[in-house]
């Protein structure tokens, strides 16, 4: 599948609608923050082989998921967009 | 021998519907009118399309807030070329929405970011910065709605 993010957190570019999305964290960040464009996010832990395994939001396809790491312009950002399930 | 004469039938002239010097006339009304209602829709578009331009008194006051990080937004957001901040838009973007959504200044900078997506298809990575704009954009707290009620459809409209 393809890769996408900057160093810092990478995962897939795509996930489908009820699947799961699966990323590496290339930093010591305890969590990961999900977020669809608002002020409101949820955190996912990161485990100790450093990845972290998110539940797609239930959104329309073609919604883009913003997950990151760090805080302010810090910040590592990797772009997902929820696909239709096949 | 005798050489009798033969009628032969043909099709009734048609009159011209519209004097030439009134079609003529008409053309040229056509050709005004539509030149007027072109030039009034460019310029709207135009307009529609600008950059909203930073506030002089906004970069003026640009004071430290105590907050590095937040002064470092607010500069992207108002001072820095947009090219410096389009190099750094998901994160901008992703950091205006969770950390700074009350911050009047910060969102001068996503304003920046959508009016320069719109108006540059060659923008790199266009269309994903376009959506995730447009997400923010949405989500936007409801004092902030009005600044993006315009870019709304223009980004909705970038594939």
């Amino acid at each position: 599948m393809r890769q996408g993010g900057r160093p810092g957190v990478r995962g897939p570019t795509t996930a489908p609608q009820g699947g799961t999305i699966d990323v590496e964290v290339g930093t010591n960040d305890p969590f990961v923050e999900v977020s669809l464009g608002g002020e409101e996010s949820t955190r996912y832990p990161v485990d100790p082989a450093k990845k972290a395994s998110i539940p797609v939001p239930p959104v329309p396809p073609g919604t883009l998921v913003i997950i990151s790491i760090g805080t302010g312009l810090r910040r590592k950002v990797l772009l997902v967009e929820v696909v239709e399930d096949d | 021998m005798r050489l009798d004469p033969i009628f032969v039938l043909a099709p009734r002239p048609k009159p011209p519907s519209m004097s030439t010097r009134r079609a003529f006339v008409g053309m040229g009304i056509a050709f005004v009118t539509g030149g007027v209602i072109g030039s009034a829709c460019g310029y709207a578009a135009g307009r529609a399309g600008q950059a909203k331009p930073v506030d002089a008194s906004t970069t003026e006051e640009l004071q430290p807030t105590g907050n590095a990080d937040l002064d470092e937004v607010r500069r992207l957001a108002v001072k820095a070329p947009i090219e410096e901040l389009m190099r750094v838009a998901e994160t901008f973007l992703a950091t205006v929405s969770l950390q700074y959504a009350r911050d009047e200044v910060a969102w001068q900078g996503v304003v920046r970011i959508a009016a320069y997506v719109v108006e540059h298809p060659e923008a790199a990575n266009r269309a994903r910065i376009a959506k995730v704009t447009l997400q923010v954009a949405e989500r936007a707290p409801s004092i902030r709605q009005d600044d993006y009620a315009v870019w709304i459809p223009r980004l909705k409209g970038i594939k």
